[in-house]
């Protein structure tokens, strides 16, 4: 076994990575509140702050986002530091992320083929496709499920409840 | 209206068939999303808002009530017989609920939580009826001042008392009153954040959001989580043994007794909720017991008082939306935006303008709880039958029912496309460890925070001195600083002094 097998499977080591990948996550979300925040605080600001001695439409979004940048700054800075305690990266413990590639993907999918085929269709084939290639189930149970899951959902929400679902071109 | 015949109209409305039939619905469903990891209860009411469109307001919000509370008692069924929380008010029941089911208790852990649950519920829903009204009328005395004075003291507790870490809930309540800035300003018509795009002139809705944040985000997180491998625990669940020993009853009651009050409490407040209940009734019972070390090892009352804090909670979130019409957690916010679909405007109003539905909801939980008694308790093997549905087809179920909820909130596809992007954001902020739940309750009363400061310094003649000279938002506003100076000013001041000792 050489020496990256090895630390792939030295629990202590990896959780040593998960935590240092935690980190990176919580970095990487203060920043970007951080970011939201001085958008939110400088678009306040060009709005105005204040009309006649009264508030005006940016006060607000200026007084939020610059509380916003503040509690950001903090948090990052606890956030680095504690990044900075721990151990490099090597071995990645990633999770299924195809998996959430293949949910991403199959929601595109199947937003854009709403307006096309119509939800009886579109849902049909949306839920096929993801229960055959990302659950990987076999096709007789993506199918039947798909099929089933569509038709119950077609009931209730469109003889139902009346909902005007999208019909499609046809 | 004596406080008999307020309850006796309120029956009249919740035991009409049509409500009973809600009533149970959601109940049922409530129970079968708390047994079910992964879809909780703030996911289930967002996907289900869309078909409440259609009923009468009451017994939508009547079936929604029976979801939340069914939830709760649901999600102690997993906790204790496969150690997995249904949701998370359930966490603390694994501690003791599991180890007394791997001993052949797991009968009387299930039959305690429900019994808990339901005593809680009904002790619940007697507070409800009693400071309702009580809350209501002290409500009509607030003007504007007082009510943003009440909006920044939640929002604090919301930053303090939530879980995880403080600073990461006030990063997320920023954001939550930023998304609340977008659309056009009240005042002035100006448009914030809009970018000219016409759908983002009236902001976002808070269903949509609610279904990104909680429902695509949870079927996100759980399409990257290995399976879990559940080890179900052996349990009979034969009536008879799910009916505690005496000697489990006489170490129950005690915990049942005050984990109701406590959650009731921790429920009023702002940013408590169930799960903060259920930790606070865990811990209150360690501190308390004369055996601390039967902690964690089985022990009853780890069971009965979080279970019946939690779902005393639960039901006490109800008194200040429909009184003040401020929610205290976010699945209140989600019934806020139920309500205000069917054009009704929580707040003191609501108890005198529309006490059909007030009473109606109220003693709907009377009927809800005794439903959850008395068909959960010999049901419960069905329930845990739901664990055998695999998780990536439950996922990919859950998915469409999310895409045709939002749809059919506007008939819009890009609805649809909007709770997508906040299905990504929500689960992009699970990883960076930021709860959505501060967000969106930031988002709610975000708008009534700026409409409050806005009249309220209209009222004082531009003058923010209004905020602190009149009692009652002094008193709100003395109150959340007090809070903050306990949470961090003492434990500083505290740790400074042993430093220099």
């Amino acid at each position: 076994m050489n020496s990256a097998d090895e630390a792939r499977s030295d629990p202590a080591l990896i959780e040593q990575q998960q935590h240092r990948g935690r980190f990176l996550a919580r970095a990487a979300g203060s920043a970007t509140m951080a970011v939201l925040g001085c958008y939110a605080a400088l678009s306040g600001y060009r709005l105005g702050l204040f009309q006649l001695g009264a508030p005006d439409a940016g006060l607000f979004p200026f007084m939020f986002g610059t509380a916003l940048v503040v509690a950001a700054a903090v948090s990052l800075a606890i956030d680095l530091r504690g990044l900075s305690r721990a151990l490099p990266s090597c071995a990645g413990a990633g999770g299924e992320r195809s998996k959430v590639g293949g949910y991403f993907a199959t929601l595109a999918v199947y937003l854009a083929a709403l307006p096309v085929l119509g939800f009886l269709v579109a849902t049909g084939i949306a839920l096929a496709g993801l229960l055959r290639f990302v659950e990987r189930y076999g096709w007789r149970a993506s199918l039947g499920t798909a099929v089933g899951a569509s038709l119950a959902m077609h009931y209730l929400f469109v003889r139902l409840l009346a909902v005007p679902l999208p019909k499609g071109w046809w | 209206m004596t406080l008999v015949d307020q309850l006796l109209l309120g029956f009249q409305v919740s035991l009409s068939l049509q409500n009973l039939a809600y009533c149970l619905t959601g109940v049922l469903v409530g129970t079968a999303v708390g047994v079910l990891p992964g879809l909780g209860p703030v996911a289930a009411i967002s996907m289900l808002l869309p078909v409440t469109f259609l009923m009468p307001p009451a017994a939508s919000i009547i079936m929604l009530a029976g979801i939340y509370y069914g939830a709760m008692y649901g999600g102690s069924i997993t906790a204790i017989l496969v150690r997995i929380p249904g949701e998370a008010a359930s966490i603390v029941t694994c501690i003791d609920g599991y180890e007394m089911a791997k001993r052949g208790r797991g009968g009387a852990a299930l039959g305690i939580a429900a019994f808990g649950s339901f005593i809680a519920g009904i002790v619940a829903t007697v507070g409800i009826a009693v400071l309702g009204p009580v809350l209501a009328e002290l409500a009509l005395k607030f003007g504007s001042p007082e009510r943003a004075a009440l909006v920044a003291f939640g929002l604090t507790l919301v930053v303090l008392v939530g879980q995880g870490s403080p600073l990461r809930a006030a990063l997320m309540v920023l954001a939550g009153l930023i998304l609340s800035c977008v659309g056009l300003e009240r005042v002035s018509g100006q448009q914030r954040f809009t970018f000219d795009i016409p759908y983002l002139y009236d902001g976002f809705n808070i269903a949509i959001m609610a279904v990104g944040l909680f429902g695509i985000a949870e079927i996100l997180h759980t399409a990257e989580q290995s399976a879990t491998d559940a080890k179900l625990a052996k349990a009979s669940f034969r009536v008879v043994d799910l009916l505690p020993s005496r000697e489990e009853w006489r170490r129950s009651a005690p915990a049942i007794g005050r984990g109701t009050p406590l959650g009731f409490l921790l429920g009023l407040l702002p940013g408590g909720g169930s799960m903060v209940a259920s930790f606070a009734s865990y811990v209150m019972e360690k501190k308390l017991s004369s055996q601390p070390e039967r902690f964690g090892r089985g022990a009853i009352e780890g069971v009965a008082g979080p279970e019946a804090a939690n779902n005393a909670a639960a039901q006490a979130g109800f008194v200040p939306l429909l009184t003040l019409g401020i929610p205290s957690n976010v699945i209140m916010g989600v019934i806020l935006g139920a309500l205000m679909i069917h054009g009704i405007t929580p707040g003191p109003r609501l108890v005198t303008e529309n006490p059909q539905l007030f009473w109606g909801v109220i003693t709907s939980m009377f009927i809800g709880n005794l439903i959850l008694l008395v068909l959960n308790v010999p049901l419960v093997w069905i329930f845990i039958q739901l664990l055998r549905i695999p998780v990536g087809l439950l996922s990919a179920l859950i998915m469409a029912f999310c895409v045709v909820g939002a749809f059919s909130i506007n008939n819009s596809l890009l609805d649809v496309a909007v709770m997508m992007v906040f299905g990504c954001i929500g689960w992009a902020m699970r990883k960076a460890d930021l709860d959505p739940a501060p967000l969106l309750l930031g988002f709610v009363l975000g708008t009534l925070l700026e409409t409050s400061i806005l009249e309220g310094l209209a009222i004082g003649y531009g003058k923010a001195s209004v905020f602190v000279t009149r009692p009652l938002s002094a008193a709100l506003l003395g109150a959340a600083a007090f809070v903050v100076v306990v949470s961090y000013a003492l434990p500083a001041l505290r740790r400074w002094q042993r430093r220099n000792r």
